[in-house]
C-alpha cells in the first residue's frame, strides 16, 4: 500500500482526531482486555434468550415434522428459505468491503472491514441454518454431500441449483472465514506481545503464527491478503447468482427470470451494506469508536445503498416490463398477483422500503444523521426480507393451474425460528466485539495522517 | 372373562398397551394398589413384598391365551404369501355395486368393480371402494350387549327369543324395520317370522327415501318397483332434480350408460342432456344444458311439458287449457318438441319427493313411449322398498303403547327420523328395543338388546341387483369384532336351526337353479355363481307399463291446488361420498372432496351467489336456519348455480353418537324432512334465516374456482366438433430442447383421460388412496391445503355465476418426460424410468420440497408429519406391496408401479408379451365412466395410441416443453 502516499487537503480524514499508534492499540484492544460494558451483557442475554428460542422452535420442528410451519401443498418454501436468502444477502457486504474495497483501494474500509467480515460469517452461518432445517429429514442433511458412500452408484444431482448452493454457500464461507483470520494475524500479535498473563498469551501466541512483524512477514501478509482479495471477489459476485439460480432455473412463473442474478447481487449488496450500517452504528457507541467508524464512513456506506438501492429498483421495473412484454399469461399474472392480489401488501412494503426510503440518502443532512440512518438501514432491510418473501411465496402461491392456488401465513414457530437466527447472529457479533478486536488495529494505523504523509509531524 | 380374540401385542413396535389387556391377562381384576396408602415402615415394607413375592409367580400361572395362528410353513393351498386372491362378492343393491375383492394373506385390501356385472360393468364409486376400511373400523362392536353390558352369543339368544314370546304371548306387536331389502333369502326369513309371530310386521325405512317412484309406479302401473333404466338408449335425458350421476338410485349403473353416450371416439354423436334443478348436483355440473329453478317452477315446467306433449299427442290426460305461470314458454315447447322427436328414445326423470310429480312425469315418458325402451318396469318379487307412511305409523303404534318388540337391522331412526324427540320417547314404551348395528349409534344406545351385525365383507347374502341378476355377496374375512349376521339371529328367532349359509344356498337350489339353463348341475351352478359373484336369470319377466289414466288427473288436481311458497327454501341432499351418511365413521370418504363445493369433513349450508351478495355473505359465515320447529347452525358455502332463495344442506352429519371420526362434525339435516303426501320429503319452505357474528374455517381442496381464462380445459360444443374435430383444441407446439430425449424403446406408458367421459364422481380418488396407502390427514390438515390425495379432480366453473357451466379435470403426477421436478432434486430422489415413469425414490428424499414447488401441476404430496398409523385395525387395509411413507418425505401418483410390475410378471410367467389392457390402473380400474385409458404408446395398436391420434387430444400445459405423458381429450358439450 505503498503506492497511495499523498493526502489531499480537500479530503477528510479517514480518523478523526489525532491518534498516536499506542492510543489506537488501547482503544480498540480495550474491550478484549479489560472487563466489557453493562450493555454488552444485556444485549448478550437478549441475543441468548432469543437464540434458546430458536433452539427450542427448531427442535420443536424436527421432532414433529415441517408441518409445524405454515407450509402447505402449493407453498413448499416460505420463511425458511427467505430467510436463507436474506442472511446470505446480509454476507455480502463484508467480503465486498474487504476484497473489493482492497482490490480499489478505498482506505476507508480500514476501520469496517473487520467487523463486516465477521458479520458476513455470522450471516452466512445463520443462513446456512436453513437449508438444513427445512428438509424434511434433516438428520439425512449429509446426503447432499458428494461423498464416497455406499450405497452404490447414489450421487448428487448436478443438475440441481440446491446442490449448487451447498458449493457456493460452503465456498464462500470458507474463503471469508479464511480472509477474516489472516486479516487478524498481526492483531493477534499485538494482543500476544500486550498480554501479561501466561496463559491468554500463549492463546495469542497460537493464533499469531508466530508473527514476528518483521518485513518479510508483512510482505507475506499483504500479498496473502491480496491474493484471497482477488479469490473472493467473484465469489461476491457467484454466491447469490447462485442463490438466484434456485428461482431462475425453475418453470415458476416470477421465479423463472434472467435477471434473477444480477438483481440478486445487487439486492444483497444493497441489504448487506444496510447491515453494516446498523451494526456499525450500534458498535461505534457501544464500544467508542466514533474517531475511527466516522461520519465518513456512514456517508459513503450510505452512498452505496443509494446506488445499490436504485439497482434493485431498475430489477423491479425491468421484471414487469419484461412480464408484460413477453406476452406470456402467466408470467404476467404473477408479477399484476404480486402488486394486486391478496399478498400485494408485501410487495408493496417491499417497494416502500427498498425503493423509496434509499433516497433519503440524497441529503446529506440525513446521512451525517446517524438516528436517521440506523432507521432507514433497518427500513432497507425489512425491505429485503420482504423481497425475498414476495419473490417465493407470491410467486409460488398462485402459479398455473388455479384450482391449486393456496395462501400462506407463517406459524409461530416459523417466527421464533427467525427470531433464534437473529439470537444466532448477535450472540455471536457480541461475542466477537468482546473476544477479538473489531477493527483492523494493523490496517487502521496505515491510514493515519502522519502514516502516510511523512512531512507531517508526529 | 371378557373374550378377546384378536388384540394381543406380539412386537416391539406394536407395544402399544391396552389396558384392557392387561386386565384380560391378570383375570381376576386388576391389583388395587395406592401406594400412597401404605405406611411407609419396615414392617408394611415386608408386608407388600411377601405379598408382592407371592402374587407374581401366582399370577403368572395364568394360563397364556391360545393363538389360533399356523405358520406358513404348513402351507395352505389357497393362500400364496405376496399372491393376492380375489372373490367376487355384492353390496346391497341400494348401497353399492358388484364387487371383487383382492385379499393379501387373508386381509381384504381393496375393492374392484366386477367386470362381469351387466348392471356396473366394473364400475365402481368412492362409496363402494371406501367399504373394506368401514370393515376395520375399530369402533364397531366387539360382542352382543344386553343393557349396554357385554353377554355371549348363546345368551342373548335365548332371552331375546324369550321377549319376543313374551310379546308375543300379550298380543303386542313384534316389528322388525329395515332398510329396503333385495335379497330373496332375508325376505324369506321375514316371511317365516310372519308365520311364527302373529303380531309381526315389517317396515322399510330409507333415510333418503326414493319412495314417492314406488308409490307413483304402484298407481300408475300397479307395480312398486324402482324403474330399470337404460340411459345407453336415450337419444335425450331430461332430468328434473334426479341426481342420477350422483346418489339417485343407481349411479354407478347411470354413470356408466351415460358415459357410454359421450363418447366421440367410437360415436360421432352424443346424448343430449337437460337437467332442471334447484341445487348444483354432480349430474347438474354435467348437463349439456342446465337450468337452475325453484321447485315451485319445478312442478309448474313438467305440468306445463306434460300439456305440450299431450296435445302433440292428441291424448287428454290433463285438462286441457291454461298453462301454469312461472315458466318460459318458448323454453317449454323447445324441450317438447325435442322430446317428441325423440319418441322412444329419451327419458325423464325426476328425483322429486312428491308423489304426484313422479305422476307426471310416468305421464310423459308414458305418452313419449319410453317405457319398454329406455324405461323397464320389471315386476320384481324380490324386493321390497319403503313406504314412508309405515314408518309414520310404526312411530303412532309405539306411542300408543301397542308395540312389545322392536329390531332395528341396519336402521338408526333415532338419527334419521325427523323428529328424534318423539321417536326417543315413543321408543321408551316398548319393552323389547333391539339393534342390529356394526357400532354404536343413536339408536342402539337406546336399545336393550345390541346384536353386533356383520360387515359385508364378513357375510353371505343374496341379492337380485336386478330382477334379472342374481348377485352374491360372500365373506372374505372371518369376522373381526365377534359379530354375526343379523339373519343368523332372526333365522333363530325364527325357530330354524339352520345357518344362513344354508338357508340361503338351499333357497338358490329350490329356486333359482331352476330359473337359469347355463349349468346343469347344481353344484356347478352354485360354485360358478358364488366365484363370478352373480348369474344371469334367464326367466323370461313381466313388465307391467300401462298407465293407469285417471291416476294423472287426479294428482294433476292436487299440484295445481297445492299453494306458493315465496320464502326461503331448505333443500336436503346427499353428497356423493356420504350419501345418508352410513359411511360416516370411514375417513377416505369424510376427506373425499365433495365433487362440486370440494369440502371435506363437513355439512354446511350451500347459498346462491344472489343471496350471498344481498346479505353480504361469504363462505364460512355461520348462519342459522329455523323452521318453527328446528334449528340448525352451519357454516356457508356460497355456490354458484344454487337458485336464488334455495339453501341446500347435506344429509348424514351431525351424528351425537357415532366412532371418533364423525363425532360432532356438522349438523343433522334430517330433522328438516318434512311427511307429506305420504312421502318424506326433503324439501322444507319458509325457513328463516339468521345471520350469526360466528364465521369458521371451511376445509376446502379448492379455493379458486375460475380458470382465469387460461388454457387449462380445452372445451367445444358438438355442433362446432362435427364441423372440425379439432374445434376447441389448438394444434400442438413444435419446442426445441437444450437436453436429448431420453431412451424410448420398449414399453413407454402414457394415459389419456376423455374429459367427456369423466363426470367427476370422485371414485378414482378412493380407489387411489386404497391402493396406495395415501394417509387420511384431517379436517384441520386439509384447512391447512395439505390432504395427501395424489389424484385430484379439478373443477372451475365458467360464465353465468348464477348457472355456471362446470368442467371437472382430474389431475394427477403428469409423468413428464422434461420433468422440471427431476431437475432440481438435490439428491436424485425423482427420475426418469426406463419406461417413462417419473418415480419418487422415498428413501432417498430427504424432502427439500424443491421438486413440489417447480412442478407446475402441484400433484406432489409431502408428509408434513408422521400421518398417525396408530390404529392397528385400520392398518390391515395396508396394501403390503406399497411403503408407508415416512414423515418428510415427498410422494406423488407412481401410476400404481406395482400393477404394472405384478401384469409384467404375470406375463413374463405365462411366457408371452404385456398385452394392452393387462395393466389397469386403480383410478382406471374403477371408473364408472371409463374415462382414463392407460397403456403402452410404443404399441401401435393400443388403446392409448389411437386415442392419441385423435383430434380432442391436448396436453396440459404443452408449452412449458415438459412432455407430460398424461393427455387429455377436449370437452365436447351438446349445445348450440
Amino acid at each position: 500500500m505503498s503506492a497511495d502516499t499523498h493526502t489531499s487537503k480537500l479530503r477528510n480524514p479517514l480518523i478523526t482526531k489525532f491518534r498516536s499508534y499506542k492510543e489506537i492499540s488501547d482503544d480498540v484492544f480495550k474491550s478484549v482486555e479489560g472487563s466489557p460494558s453493562k450493555l454488552w451483557y444485556i444485549g448478550l442475554s437478549i441475543s441468548i434468550c432469543a437464540l434458546v428460542m430458536g433452539i427450542a422452535a427448531v427442535s420443536y420442528q424436527i421432532i414433529y415434522g415441517i408441518g409445524t410451519w405454515g407450509l402447505n401443498k402449493t407453498v413448499g418454501w416460505a420463511w425458511d428459505i427467505t430467510n436463507f436468502v436474506f442472511w446470505v444477502g446480509i454476507g455480502h457486504a463484508g467480503t465486498l468491503i474487504s476484497a473489493i474495497l482492497l482490490l480499489f483501494r478505498q482506505k476507508w474500509r480500514t476501520s469496517v472491514n473487520r467487523a463486516a467480515e465477521a458479520m458476513t460469517i455470522f450471516a452466512v452461518m445463520c443462513a446456512g441454518i436453513f437449508p438444513i432445517i427445512h428438509m424434511g429429514r434433516p438428520w439425512l442433511a449429509h446426503w447432499v454431500f458428494p461423498y464416497p458412500n455406499m450405497r452404490g452408484t447414489l450421487w448428487v444431482n448436478f443438475r440441481s441449483p440446491l446442490l449448487w448452493d451447498v458449493f457456493a454457500i460452503s465456498t464462500y464461507f470458507i474463503v471469508s472465514a479464511v480472509f477474516w483470520y489472516v486479516g487478524m494475524i498481526p492483531d493477534f500479535a499485538s494482543l500476544r506481545d500486550r498480554a501479561k498473563t501466561g496463559i491468554k498469551k500463549s492463546i495469542y501466541r497460537f493464533f499469531s503464527f508466530g508473527w514476528n512483524g518483521s518485513h518479510r512477514t508483512w510482505h507475506r501478509y499483504e500479498m496473502l491478503c491480496l491474493i484471497l482479495a482477488g479469490l473472493a471477489t467473484p465469489l461476491v459476485v457467484s454466491v447469490h447468482t447462485i442463490v438466484s439460480f434456485d428461482f431462475a432455473t425453475s418453470v415458476i412463473p416470477g421465479w423463472h427470470t434472467t435477471i434473477l442474478p444480477p438483481y440478486f447481487v445487487a439486492g444483497a449488496v444493497f441489504s448487506g451494506f444496510a447491515m453494516v450500517l446498523t451494526l456499525l452504528i450500534i458498535t461505534r457507541k457501544v464500544m467508542n469508536f466514533e474517531n475511527y467508524i466516522t461520519m465518513g464512513h456512514i456517508e459513503a456506506m450510505c452512498k452505496i445503498v443509494l446506488l445499490t438501492g436504485m439497482f434493485v429498483s431498475l430489477a423491479y421495473m425491468t421484471e414487469f416490463f419484461v412480464a408484460w412484454y413477453s406476452g406470456n399469461e402467466y408470467e404476467r399474472y404473477a408479477f399484476i398477483n404480486r402488486a394486486t392480489g391478496p399478498m400485494c401488501w408485501a410487495y408493496w412494503i417491499m417497494v416502500t422500503c427498498n425503493v423509496i426510503s434509499p433516497h433519503f440518502f440524497w441529503f446529506k443532512k440525513i446521512r451525517t444523521n446517524v438516528a436517521a440512518v440506523f432507521i432507514l438501514s433497518i427500513i432497507v432491510n425489512i425491505g429485503m426480507w420482504f423481497e425475498r418473501f414476495v419473490i417465493i411465496v407470491t410467486s409460488l402461491h398462485r402459479d398455473y393451474l388455479p384450482s391449486s392456488w393456496a395462501s400462506y401465513s407463517p406459524t409461530k414457530i416459523e417466527v421464533i425460528t427467525f427470531i433464534g437466527s437473529f439470537g444466532l447472529f448477535f450472540t455471536l457479533f457480541l461475542l466477537f466485539v468482546r473476544f477479538l478486536p473489531a477493527i483492523n488495529v494493523a490496517e487502521v494505523k496505515t491510514v493515519l495522517k502522519f502514516a502516510r504523509n511523512k512531512n507531517e509531524k508526529c | 372373562m371378557k373374550k378377546n380374540n384378536t388384540t394381543y401385542w406380539q412386537d416391539v413396535e406394536n407395544k402399544v398397551l391396552d389396558p384392557e389387556h392387561l386386565k384380560s391377562e391378570f383375570g381376576e381384576g386388576e391389583l388395587q394398589f395406592d401406594i400412597g396408602s401404605i405406611k411407609k415402615d419396615r414392617r408394611s415394607f415386608l408386608k407388600v413384598m411377601g405379598f408382592s413375592f407371592t402374587a407374581i409367580p401366582l399370577a403368572s400361572c395364568m394360563r397364556i391365551p391360545v393363538k389360533k395362528a399356523i405358520p406358513y410353513l404348513y402351507k395352505s393351498d389357497q393362500v400364496t404369501p405376496g399372491v393376492a386372491n380375489w372373490y367376487a362378492t355384492s353390496m346391497d343393491p341400494m348401497k353399492g355395486s358388484s364387487l371383487l375383492v383382492k385379499t393379501r394373506e387373508g386381509r381384504p385390501i381393496k375393492i374392484e368393480g366386477n367386470s362381469l356385472s351387466p348392471i356396473t360393468k366394473g364400475g365402481t364409486f368412492g362409496t363402494d371402494q371406501a367399504s373394506v376400511l368401514s370393515l376395520y373400523n375399530s369402533s364397531r362392536f366387539k360382542g352382543p350387549l344386553l343393557d349396554g353390558k357385554p353377554i355371549e352369543w348363546a345368551n342373548i339368544d335365548k332371552k331375546l327369543e324369550a321377549a319376543l314370546n313374551n310379546a308375543n304371548d300379550k298380543e303386542k306387536k313384534i316389528v322388525l324395520v329395515t332398510r329396503t331389502i333385495s335379497s330373496p333369502s332375508t325376505l324369506d326369513i321375514i316371511a317365516q317370522l310372519k308365520e311364527k309371530y302373529s303380531n309381526f310386521d315389517h317396515v322399510v325405512f330409507e333415510p333418503t327415501s326414493q319412495s314417492a317412484i314406488l308409490r307413483a309406479n304402484e298407481e300408475c302401473f300397479s307395480n312398486a318397483v324402482y324403474p330399470t333404466i337404460s340411459l345407453d338408449r336415450a337419444d335425450l335425458i331430461v332430468s328434473f332434480s334426479a341426481d342420477f350421476l350422483g346418489t339417485w338410485l343407481s349411479p354407478v349403473e347411470y354413470t356408466k350408460q351415460y358415459t357410454s353416450r359421450r363418447d366421440l371416439t367410437i360415436h360421432n354423436t352424443l346424448s343430449k342432456h337437460y337437467q332442471f334443478e334447484s341445487l348444483m348436483t354432480l349430474t347438474g355440473s354435467n348437463a349439456d344444458q342446465r337450468f337452475s329453478v325453484t321447485p315451485e317452477e319445478e312442478k309448474s315446467f313438467i305440468i306445463n311439458l306434460l300439456a305440450e306433449i299431450q296435445r302433440k299427442a292428441g291424448r287428454s290426460l290433463l285438462p286441457p287449457g291454461q298453462q301454469l305461470p312461472g315458466t318460459n314458454r318458448e323454453l317449454v315447447s323447445q324441450i317438447a318438441g325435442e322430446l317428441w322427436e325423440k319418441k322412444g328414445k329419451s327419458v325423464i326423470l325426476s328425483g322429486s319427493q312428491n308423489k304426484d310429480i313422479q305422476i307426471m312425469v310416468n305421464a310423459l315418458n308414458s305418452l313419449l313411449d319410453n317405457y319398454g325402451e329406455t324405461i323397464d318396469l320389471y315386476e320384481n318379487p324380490y324386493f321390497k322398498g319403503p313406504k314412508d307412511q309405515e314408518t309414520e305409523d310404526l312411530i303412532s303404534t309405539m306411542e300408543a303403547g301397542e308395540i312389545g318388540a322392536v329390531l332395528f337391522w341396519d336402521t338408526n331412526l333415532a338419527y334419521h327420523y325427523r323428529d328424534t324427540q318423539r321417536f326417543t320417547k315413543a321408543l321408551k314404551k316398548v319393552v323389547t328395543r333391539c339393534s342390529f348395528a356394526s357400532a354404536d349409534d343413536e339408536t342402539s344406545v337406546l336399545c336393550n338388546y345390541v346384536l353386533p351385525m356383520n360387515h359385508f365383507l364378513e357375510s353371505w347374502d343374496d341379492y337380485f341387483q336386478a330382477p334379472n341378476v342374481l348377485t352374491y355377496s360372500q365373506p372374505v374375512i372371518q369376522p373381526l369384532f365377534g359379530s354375526r349376521m343379523a339373519q343368523e339371529t332372526l333365522l333363530k328367532l325364527a325357530g330354524s336351526t339352520t345357518k344362513y349359509y344354508d338357508f340361503l344356498k338351499k333357497n338358490a337350489e329350490i329356486k333359482f337353479f331352476k330359473m337359469q339353463t347355463k349349468k346343469m348341475l347344481f353344484h356347478e351352478f352354485w360354485n360358478h355363481t358364488v366365484h363370478d359373484g352373480l348369474s344371469l336369470m334367464n326367466s323370461s319377466l313381466s313388465k307391467k307399463s300401462d298407465l293407469a289414466k285417471n291416476v294423472v288427473a287426479l294428482s294433476y288436481a292436487r299440484l295445481v291446488k297445492a299453494t306458493l311458497n315465496k320464502g326461503m327454501t331448505l333443500i336436503g341432499y346427499q353428497k356423493v361420498g356420504m350419501r345418508a351418511g352410513d359411511m360416516i365413521n370411514n375417513p377416505w370418504l369424510q376427506e373425499l372432496p365433495d365433487p362440486i363445493t370440494k369440502a371435506t369433513w363437513d355439512n354446511y349450508f350451500l347459498i346462491s351467489p344472489i343471496d350471498a351478495k344481498k346479505q353480504n355473505l361469504k363462505t364460512g359465515q355461520v348462519i342459522k336456519v329455523a323452521t318453527d320447529k328446528v334449528t340448525l347452525v352451519l357454516p356457508i358455502i356460497v355456490q354458484p348455480g344454487v337458485r336464488e332463495n334455495m339453501i341446500g344442506v347435506a344429509y348424514g352429519y351431525g351424528r351425537s353418537v357415532a366412532g371418533k371420526v364423525a363425532k360432532n362434525l356438522g349438523g343433522n339435516a334430517f330433522p328438516f324432512v318434512q311427511f307429506s303426501n305420504g312421502s318424506f320429503n326433503n324439501i322444507a319452505t319458509d325457513v328463516k334465516v339468521d345471520i350469526t357474528p360466528e364465521k369458521r374455517e371451511m376445509a376446502l381442496t379448492q379455493t379458486h374456482h375460475s380458470m382465469e381464462g387460461r388454457d387449462i380445459v380445452r372445451e367445444t360444443t358438438l355442433k362446432e366438433w362435427k364441423v372440425d374435430n379439432h374445434a376447441g383444441n389448438k394444434p400442438s407446439i413444435k419446442l426445441v430442447s437444450m437436453w436429448g430425449k431420453h431412451d424410448q424403446s420398449g414399453e413407454q406408458w402414457g394415459m389419456a383421460i376423455d374429459l367427456n367421459k369423466c363426470t367427476g364422481c370422485s371414485g378414482c380418488i378412493i380407489s387411489c388412496n386404497a391402493e396406495n396407502n395415501v394417509p387420511v390427514v384431517g379436517k384441520k390438515e386439509v384447512h391447512s391445503r395439505r390432504e395427501m390425495h395424489w389424484l385430484r379432480i379439478d373443477r372451475y366453473y365458467k360464465g353465468d355465476e348464477e348457472n355456471p357451466e362446470v368442467v371437472h379435470q382430474p389431475i394427477m403426477c403428469q409423468h413428464c418426460d422434461n420433468a422440471p421436478c427431476e431437475t432440481v432434486c438435490p439428491v436424485i430422489a425423482t427420475v426418469q424410468s426406463s419406461d417413462g415413469l417419473n418415480q419418487q425414490v422415498y428413501n432417498r428424499c430427504v424432502g427439500t420440497r424443491y421438486c413440489a414447488n417447480n412442478c407446475p401441476y402441484k400433484v406432489r404430496r409431502f408428509n408434513w408429519f408422521d400421518y398417525a398409523h396408530d390404529d392397528k385395525y385400520e392398518n390391515m387395509v395396508l396394501n403390503p406391496d406399497i411403503v408407508v411413507r415416512s414423515r418428510g418425505v415427498m410422494e406423488k401418483c407412481s401410476m400404481c408401479i406395482q400393477r404394472i410390475q405384478e401384469s409384467k410378471l404375470v406375463a413374463k410367467k405365462e411366457e408371452r408379451p404385456l398385452k394392452d389392457g393387462d395393466i389397469q390402473l386403480a383410478c382406471q380400474q374403477s371408473c364408472p365412466g371409463d374415462a382414463i385409458v392407460f397403456g403402452n404408446l410404443n404399441d401401435p395398436k393400443s388403446k392409448i395410441s389411437t386415442l392419441l391420434k385423435n383430434a380432442r387430444k391436448y396436453r396440459l400445459l404443452e408449452e412449458l416443453n415438459i412432455q407430460p405423458r398424461v393427455n387429455y381429450l377436449t370437452k365436447v358439450r351438446n349445445k348450440g
